[in-house]
């Protein structure tokens, strides 16, 4: 009786381990690696996996629909009713916003998405110039590359210091909070990156400029500067402080960096002291005037100033009271640069 | 019942913290943090202090190796706890059991019926519990071990994630948690099981023996937790997150090799949810067959495990689910920890007098 008992209870456990309805097919999934949101239309990027069969195939690796939707939702319905395949989410790379969308505003896409365990915290997001749905349909992959890859090859090659890296799990932390204000990286046109306070553009920033925030945000920045029309320095960030003083009704942030590198490239073979002051005076007004364009043009704390401002507040009730926004829009800034010139190539001066 | 099984100290030592721990990789962190904010890591530290208050007064009240049940003379004063913790039991497992149930749903099974995954993850406990207590006792020794390693692997890897600035402003909500404190306290309630299976316990086992490393296992794991999670997400959006634990594994990234930990994690919890149910329907039946002086406790397995399915079904959605869970706290703190003291209290003071 028991070993009777026992095989039905195994029999039953196979059964359950078979999923029901949760249940995938690897054959019957259709994967999609990016979404574009525009006004009022979804795009999903699909891998077509009949492009790998056999060698010499003309077809797409990747397939692009677009629907016209209320909500991102509605728009995977909708793909899930054209396509034979059940479509699976988990695998999304990326998440482009269309500039005309995001000046809008994507409080709703954002919260939808956030909500959801179809889109992963670590999906990368961007801002394109023109409709995000054209943007994934120009899309070019290599036929022998793997779509999924090679998105994250993209983002690695394409996307230096002159891009921020932006995952929704950043934008996922300032939700909720009275100081949400993020970047997005712009991901053609002209390189840089977009700047969003409540879910809204504000502004867009241009490369240097961007340099600049990877250089002040809280990340690693290694990359190359240009000192002079005469000399090119590549610089690595070895310390980065930031201090705030709230006093009376301005903030005085003082930001302190540590920067060595090596002379890349220099025309007029200056001298070692010569470049570092260079690359220092340069370095130090081109920060202040982006921290003043933060706060003046921007109006919006990218930088999380805010986190080292409730340092000085004891209770959450306090700190909520307070009106960071408008204390931030007054903030003065005190920059110095410390850059240390290791080594000048294979040249020894 | 299972007299002839003796346990020893560690294996019991796991069963406890299992039994205590299981609830942090549920929705429990997101409560705590809404109460606690940026001080969610002062107030686990709090907590834990009450329950080294409640750890060292039961030590030093319980000193045989007797049911707390069976510490009262009057036979009806005896039936009437032994009821109030099988009820205690039953309604501490319905939400649990809705909150594995739902957490589940969201996270790996969204197609599947509530009712479907409620229904086979009872049928899997029941199968365990009917086992009986050395099957679950034994399981618990290999299965508390990884789930502890599993979160020390979880701070290891959040590390990249963690922002110090989260702790500010130091006292969170400041005077306004301290109505709170004494229901917090109620996260260490599971001792009661201790107190109930020690019979089972080896020769050289004690009650002080086991309850101190529990204690201590405990409670550092809701300090790491806690300290995960205020760390890694900022007050402002931590008190939102359904599974807390899941959302900061699923942070993790260390490019393409040590990314999607959130299922290795889950395989840890979910045995932990499982052992943890299992033990309690196994208690709640002990308890349940000692009301009707029945020898056999298996058949109230099938009542009591029916019971929790619909209990579990009544919270309309998972809101209500949170409101009535974080409400349960209260007889959780009366009838697993007050009661019990107030036991021990009575029965050492008729000790004394006999002596």
């Amino acid at each position: 009786m028991k070993k009777f008992i026992s095989i039905i209870l195994i029999f039953t456990i196979c059964l359950v381990c078979g999923g029901c309805y949760d249940s995938q097919e690897i054959s019957r999934i259709a994967f999609v690696i990016a979404v574009g949101f525009d006004e009022n239309s979804y795009s999903f990027q699909i891998v077509n996996p009949s492009a790998f069969e056999g060698e010499g195939s003309e077809n797409s690796p990747l397939l692009t629909k677009t629907f016209s939707a209320s909500n991102v939702y509605s728009a995977m319905d909708k793909l899930n009713a054209e396509i034979a395949e059940k479509c699976d989410y988990s695998h999304i790379k990326m998440v482009v916003f269309s500039r005309k969308l995001l000046e809008k505003g994507v409080e709703k896409e954002i919260d939808a998405m956030l909500k959801s365990n179809d889109f992963h915290p670590n999906t990368k997001t961007a801002m394109c110039e023109g409709k995000a749905s054209d943007f994934l349909k120009d899309m070019k992959v290599p036929l022998d590359a793997n779509p999924a890859e090679y998105y994250e090859n993209i983002f690695k090659a394409g996307f230096t210091e002159f891009s921020p890296d932006t995952k929704l799990k950043d934008i996922q932390k300032n939700y909720n909070s009275h100081t949400s204000a993020c970047v997005l990286p712009v991901i053609n046109g002209d390189v840089g990156m977009a700047v969003a306070k409540n879910f809204k553009l504000n502004g867009t920033a241009t490369a240097n400029e961007t340099l600049i925030y990877n250089l002040l945000s809280q990340k690693g920045f290694e990359g190359s500067f240009e000192v002079s029309e005469k000399t090119v320095v590549y610089l690595k960030k070895t310390h980065c402080k930031t201090s705030i003083i709230l006093s009376g009704k301005q903030p005085v942030i003082t930001v302190n960096i540590l920067l060595e590198g090596n002379v890349i490239w220099s025309e007029d073979n200056a001298a070692k002291d010569k470049t570092e002051k260079l690359a220092e005076e340069k370095l130090k007004k081109e920060i202040s005037d982006f921290l003043y364009k933060c706060s003046q043009q921007y109006k919006a704390d990218i930088l999380e100033f805010h986190k080292l401002a409730k340092k000085n507040y004891l209770t959450v009730d306090s700190w909520e009271n307070e009106d960071w926004q408008g204390l931030f829009e007054k903030s003065s800034y005190s920059v110095s640069v410390d850059v240390n010139i290791k080594r000048e190539g294979l040249n020894i001066n | 019942m299972e007299t002839s099984t003796k346990f020893s100290n560690t294996e019991l030592v796991f069963v406890i913290s299992n039994s205590v721990i299981s609830k942090l990789f549920l929705v429990y962190p997101s409560a705590f943090a809404a109460l606690g904010a940026s001080a969610s890591i002062l107030l686990a530290f709090l907590t834990a202090l009450e329950g080294l208050i409640f750890t060292i007064i039961t030590a030093k009240l319980y000193k045989s190796k007797t049911d707390i049940t069976q510490l009262t003379n009057n036979t009806f004063v005896k039936k009437v706890f032994a009821l109030l913790l099988a009820l205690l039991f039953v309604g501490n497992q319905s939400f649990f059991v809705r909150s594995v149930a739902e957490s589940l749903k969201i996270s790996i099974l969204p197609k599947s019926p509530l009712v479907f995954i409620t229904l086979i993850y009872l049928a899997g406990v029941l199968i365990c519990s009917h086992t009986g207590l050395k099957a679950i006792v034994r399981a618990h020794s290999f299965v508390t071990p990884f789930t502890i390693i599993l979160v020390f692997l979880l701070l290891f890897s959040s590390i990249k994630n963690f922002e110090y600035y989260n702790i500010f402003p130091i006292i969170g909500y400041g005077s306004k948690i301290f109505p709170y404190l004494a229901i917090l306290s109620a996260y260490f309630a599971d001792f009661i099981i201790l107190m109930l299976i020690l019979p089972f316990a080896s020769e050289k086992a004690s009650y002080k023996k086991i309850i101190f490393p529990s204690y201590i296992i405990s409670s550092v794991i809701l300090i790491i937790i806690m300290a995960i999670y205020t760390l890694t997400i900022p007050y402002s959006v931590s008190g939102t997150f359904f599974i807390p634990v899941y959302r900061i594994a699923q942070y993790i990234n260390y490019h393409s090799f040590m990314a999607r930990m959130e299922s290795l994690f889950t395989i840890g919890w979910m045995l932990s949810y499982f052992l943890t149910s299992a033990t309690y329907i196994y208690i709640a039946s002990m308890l349940t067959g000692r009301l009707f002086n029945s020898k056999s406790y298996r058949p109230y397995m099938y009542v009591i495990t029916v019971l929790i399915f619909l209990i579990s079904m009544i919270p309309q959605n998972t809101n209500q689910l949170i409101k009535w869970s974080n409400f349960f706290a209260v007889p959780r703190l009366v009838a697993g920890m007050a009661i019990p003291v107030l036991i021990l209290i009575i029965h050492r003071f008729r000790e004394a007098k006999k002596h």
